[in-house]
């Protein structure tokens, strides 16, 4: 019941309908306007296309997510550590580490929800298919990733604005290294960094008569176990420094 | 229940944006095809965009009947055509193609599709979306669960006879035979003539076509059976317009049930 109280205070202070309303019509907007085959005649091959085209979906709402993300956490960690609100919320008979991990679990959820419904609606104009399985799998991992970094960084500067902004273009650094590493010809050690090269891999790999062999060769498990395991680090990371952070 | 009304209502006005977005840009599609042929030849095949089609097909070698398919439909034929420019509107996002019929051995075809306007699927399922939400926030905002029943009963009551009226079985085919006994009865026929007598009447109606979801035409015959000798025996065959929502039939523009 504490645990549903604190879900209840975290989305009237952090998340509130203006917020929600902004958030989900601005990500939508930003999928579907990029879904552009299905605004002409989607020919043979919809399940290669919807998957081309779910990628430059989730490109185009990667900054919307990025922005978000950032905001969310910034207001949700660095305002109310700042502000003292969070010793008020520890009045509530809840452990630290819960505390924390419900504001994430709030937060990741609302932010999966807001990717996940356009996605959803992409199907009933490409058809359902595994592709869209392929898209949902690597946007998981992505938010994953993104809200666990915001959430860690957030809790390492307090400030509200310098968290954001902090947090906003890290994320930024990160989207845009692999493009980084390829300009400079490491093509190798960029496939492997960039995120977004998993839902074609695995495209590739379930396309491939021997996938398990071609998921070995596209280094497709090492982006994922990179990822998962930082992703799980900071989660982890950031439960410790919350445990033992001075409130006051 | 609010915070998914607000989300709905969101995601609707996400959609009906990138829906206007998507409008704004038309996508133009042109391609050179060679294809010695006297055989009927599919172009374009695919599932097509709701929107407005702007069409300009050249056949080269000889003349061709060119029609439109879209959802199992023939939505427009060319007949006898080097080749055309023209306008159709596609109403639903589904398998289209242009199937060429050569009268003779054509060489090479050439076609510019440009698609504009917006997608008609994407703005109603926005506002479907929008609306849904909008009702879910207006219901989880009563309070009082009582006033939301009586809301309900009365949206059930208003639409009931839209529901029992508008039977989805009502096709072609459909038909129906009654049986009743008339004694001691008048007809009065056009020319106000009356006729006294008992009779056994047979009403036959079948449903011969459905014209629009509203409207299906009827064929109906009455025929009544003298049961003693002044009564004659006559039968009468014609056609009706049924409206299947309001039960209404009409002959002649005349409502007569």
């Amino acid at each position: 019941m504490e645990i549903l109280k604190i879900f209840r205070l975290e989305y009237d202070n952090t998340w509130n309908s203006k917020v929600i309303g902004i958030f989900f019509s601005i990500l939508s907007a930003a999928y579907i306007y990029s879904l552009k085959s299905s605004a002409t005649i989607l020919m043979t091959d919809i399940y290669a296309i919807y998957l081309f085209e779910a990628l430059q979906g989730y490109m185009a709402s990667s900054i919307v997510l990025v922005v978000f993300v950032s905001y969310i956490f910034s207001k949700s960690i660095s305002r109310q550590i700042s502000s003292g609100l969070i010793k008020t919320w520890l009045g509530f008979p809840i452990k630290r580490k819960h505390l924390l991990i419900s504001k994430f679990v709030l937060g990741y959820t609302l932010l999966l929800i807001g990717e996940i419904m356009p996605i959803i609606y992409s199907g009933f104009i490409y058809g359902f298919h595994i592709g869209i399985l392929i898209v949902l799998f690597a946007i998981i991992l992505k938010l994953f990733f993104y809200t666990s970094y915001s959430m860690f960084f957030c809790l390492m500067i307090r400030d509200v604005l310098a968290s954001f902004a902090g947090s906003l273009l890290s994320l930024y650094v990160v989207e845009s290294f692999p493009m980084f590493l390829h300009t400079l010809g490491f093509d190798d050690i960029a496939n492997i960094v960039d995120i977004n090269n998993i839902a074609l891999g695995l495209y590739k790999v379930l396309n491939a008569k021997k996938w398990f062999d071609t998921f070995l060769e596209t280094n497709l498990w090492l982006t994922i176990i990179i990822y998962l395991g930082v992703s799980i680090l900071l989660l982890l990371s950031s439960i410790q420094i919350f445990r033992k952070m001075d409130l006051d | 229940m609010k915070s998914i009304g607000v989300i709905l209502i969101a995601f609707g006005i996400g959609i009906i944006i990138a829906g206007i977005l998507r409008g704004y840009v038309s996508d133009t599609i042109s391609l050179d095809s060679y294809v010695e042929s006297s055989r009927p030849v599919k172009i374009l095949e695919g599932i097509w965009s709701p929107r407005k089609v702007y069409l300009n097909i050249k056949v080269y070698g000889g003349r061709a009947d060119i029609l439109l398919y879209s959802n199992g439909a023939v939505l427009k034929i060319w007949n006898n055509t080097f080749g055309f420019i023209d306008r159709v509107d596609i109403a639903s996002r589904s398998y289209s193609y242009l199937l060429i019929i050569p009268h003779t051995k054509i060489n090479r075809i050439s076609h510019k599709v440009t698609f504009y306007g917006v997608e008609k699927d994407v703005l109603i399922n926005g506002f479907i979306i929008m609306f849904t939400g909008i009702i879910v926030y207006i219901v989880s905002s009563i309070r009082k669960k009582s006033s939301l029943f009586a809301i309900i009963l009365f949206i059930l009551f208003g639409s009931i006879s839209n529901f029992y009226a508008s039977p989805n079985w009502f096709n072609p085919g459909v038909y129906a035979k009654y049986k009743a006994r008339l004694e001691d009865g008048f007809i009065l026929f056009n020319n106000n003539t009356i006729i006294r007598g008992n009779w056994s009447v047979y009403i036959y109606w079948e449903c011969i076509e459905v014209v629009n979801d509203d409207i299906a035409r009827l064929f109906i015959n009455i025929t009544l059976v003298g049961l003693d000798n002044t009564s004659p025996t006559f039968s009468c065959t014609d056609y009706a317009l049924l409206n299947i929502s309001s039960r209404k039939v009409f002959h002649g523009n005349r409502e007569v049930v």
